[in-house]
């Protein structure tokens, strides 16, 4: 129960961890509208290099990035598997066929292409959440959604909401794990019985454990309350957000890498004779 | 039975950068009827090692033998080993849950598979013996008594069990100071009652000293000494290097002491102190008439 953690945060000194969350938000962004416009292999493999290449620069071992495919391996296969049994291609590109089973070359380069997608789309929050606290998440969030205050969305109260949640998760655990304990040396049975008994075990833990969240709520209102908090009117930050001269440098890079995208999707200027020639390198 | 620790070793998150050693080499044997004091600073492992007591916290290397019982094979009789040692933790009052104290007290002989007509008689028993009155407590729902009394109540819930062996982590954390002196004295007649042996954590030196008659000093892991309270707290060097506050009476006897007062430095109950000034001052009155 102790492993469990939500924020992923990977403290290390990069210049990734110090880009202002707000660009690095847009610009995790920017990288998933990117990933639908590539079609290409080379594309695929372009982006691989690039998102690589940022894993590097952040300083987070490349383990604890692909550790995060763990959680997408049935996605991406199962995608793999219908896509390969279902697609009815031309029966010219027949590959092997048996009973209903048909499997065709195109299918296979398309399942391959649909699972670089998916990896490569988890790939890109996942460098953004190890690279920043999940506080500054919260933070360049609310900043983001700024504008939407004025059509009297309570932007401020959605983000501080969200960050006392983030920060009770590893609370909650540890006191989900004592009432555990203290129940369990009552004798409650948590592992045996079918699954209607196995609910049912879980009751003594979740009243105490509601109890206690509401009381902490009651609690954590009067704390903030008694140093006169007011919600978002008027209120200053302590850490005031700049974007400096790496911030550009980063939003320049990422631009361009996009803009190198749509060139090889699209052939402007006529230059996607650039790709097939890195196509044919490869 | 006693209570047998062997070589006794745990690691928190083997193999991995998080590895912790909680326990070292720990060696221990608590007789029946003793009353067992453990100490030692936030983290030095003593929630580890009483956790092991009844196989919350499964062995990892060394034995463990509880009242006849071996813990270390992996299919273990849980029911009888939890009746046998029951385990009051931290803020034990945050496990209640039922609508009824006399539901949440019967929520273990239950689980235990008490017999039904046994189980009230228990429940009964338990509330009365933590000096709370059965009719008037047993329909009221624990939620709405008083910190004290909620305390009283889980206690009461682990006392239903009747265990043998008591454990009590930081029984009196949290209680005013008439509150912990009465959460005390309930212990003291569990004691005599009920449960032959007791065990407890505390960081209050003086509930220590007042109450056990073998004190574990634990530190970094290690089980440093075990030693009756007199001989612990007359001994200051070890008191220093393990960074042992005294008991208040204690400190006070050894201030007298340090003063020229005939009295023992190991002195640890308001009793014992009394005695020994009226005696030293009568001494010193005798030689001067």
């Amino acid at each position: 129960m102790k492993d469990v953690s939500i924020g992923q945060y990977y403290p290390a000194n990069s210049v990734i961890h110090r880009l202002d969350p707000r660009l690095k938000l847009v610009l995790c962004i920017m990288y998933i509208v990117m990933i639908f416009f590539i079609q290409t292999f080379t594309g695929y493999a372009l982006t691989a290099v690039f998102i690589l290449a940022l894993v590097f620069i952040s300083r987070v071992p490349l383990l604890k990035v692909l550790r995060s495919l763990k959680a997408i391996i049935f996605l991406v296969l199962f995608t793999v598997i219908l896509t390969v049994l279902f697609f009815r291609g031309n029966p010219e590109d027949l590959l092997w066929s048996a009973w209903i089973i048909r499997i065709y070359k195109a299918a296979l380069i398309n399942a391959g292409k649909m699972a670089l997608r998916i990896i490569l789309l988890v790939l890109g929050p996942t460098v953004l959440t190890l690279t920043t606290t999940p506080v500054e998440l919260t933070d360049a969030l609310e900043r983001l959604l700024k504008p939407l205050s004025y059509i009297k969305i309570p932007v401020h109260e959605l983000a501080i909401i969200m960050s006392i949640a983030l920060r009770l998760i590893p609370t909650l655990v540890e006191e989900t794990d004592k009432i555990i304990s203290a129940q369990k040396a009552r004798g409650a049975d948590f592992e045996s019985g079918n699954l209607f008994k196995r609910a049912k075990a879980m009751l003594p833990v979740l009243i105490p454990l509601f109890v206690s969240s509401f009381r902490r709520a009651d609690e954590l209102a009067y704390a903030m309350d008694s140093r006169c908090y007011r919600g978002a009117k008027g209120r200053t930050r302590m850490k005031i957000m700049r974007l400096t001269f790496k911030d550009f440098a980063a939003f320049l890079v990422m631009a361009a890498f996009f803009f190198c995208i749509l060139l090889l999707r699209y052939n402007w200027f006529n230059i996607g004779f650039i790709a097939e020639i890195i196509a044919r390198g490869f | 039975m006693p209570i047998i620790i062997k070589d006794l070793n745990y690691v928190y998150s083997p193999k991995s950068p998080y590895e912790k050693q909680a326990l070292k080499n720990i060696n221990l044997t608590i007789e029946d009827g003793d009353y067992f004091g453990i100490i030692g600073h936030t983290g030095s492992g003593k929630s580890t090692l009483i956790s092991h007591l009844n196989a919350l916290t499964r062995i990892q290397s060394g034995s463990i033998t509880v009242d006849g019982i071996d813990l270390k094979p992996k299919k273990l009789d849980y029911k009888k080993l939890r009746s046998t040692v029951g385990m009051v933790f931290q803020y034990p009052e945050y496990q209640l849950f039922d609508e009824t104290v006399e539901k949440d007290v019967a929520f273990g002989p239950k689980n235990i598979k008490v017999p039904e007509d046994e189980i009230k008689e228990r429940v009964k028993q338990a509330i009365e013996m933590v000096g709370l009155n059965y009719e008037k407590f047993k329909d009221r729902s624990p939620f709405e008594l008083s910190g004290g009394q909620k305390r009283r109540v889980a206690l009461a819930g682990v006392l239903a069990m009747r265990p043998k062996i008591l454990v009590l982590d930081e029984p009196t954390a949290g209680l005013d100071p008439r509150g912990k002196r009465e959460i005390l004295e309930l212990i003291d007649s569990v004691k005599s009652r009920l449960c032959h042996t007791v065990i407890m954590i505390s960081h209050n030196m003086d509930e220590i000293a007042r109450s056990c008659n073998k004190i574990g000093v634990m530190s970094d892991g290690e089980l440093k000494c075990v030693l009756p309270p007199k001989e612990l707290f007359s001994r200051r060097d070890l008191l220093r290097e393990l960074n042992i506050k005294m008991p208040i009476i204690t400190e006070f006897a050894n201030m007298l002491a340090d003063r020229g007062l005939d009295v023992d430095r190991g002195i640890v109950s308001e009793d014992e102190l009394v005695d020994a000034i009226v005696k030293a001052k009568s001494a010193v009155g005798g030689t001067q008439e």
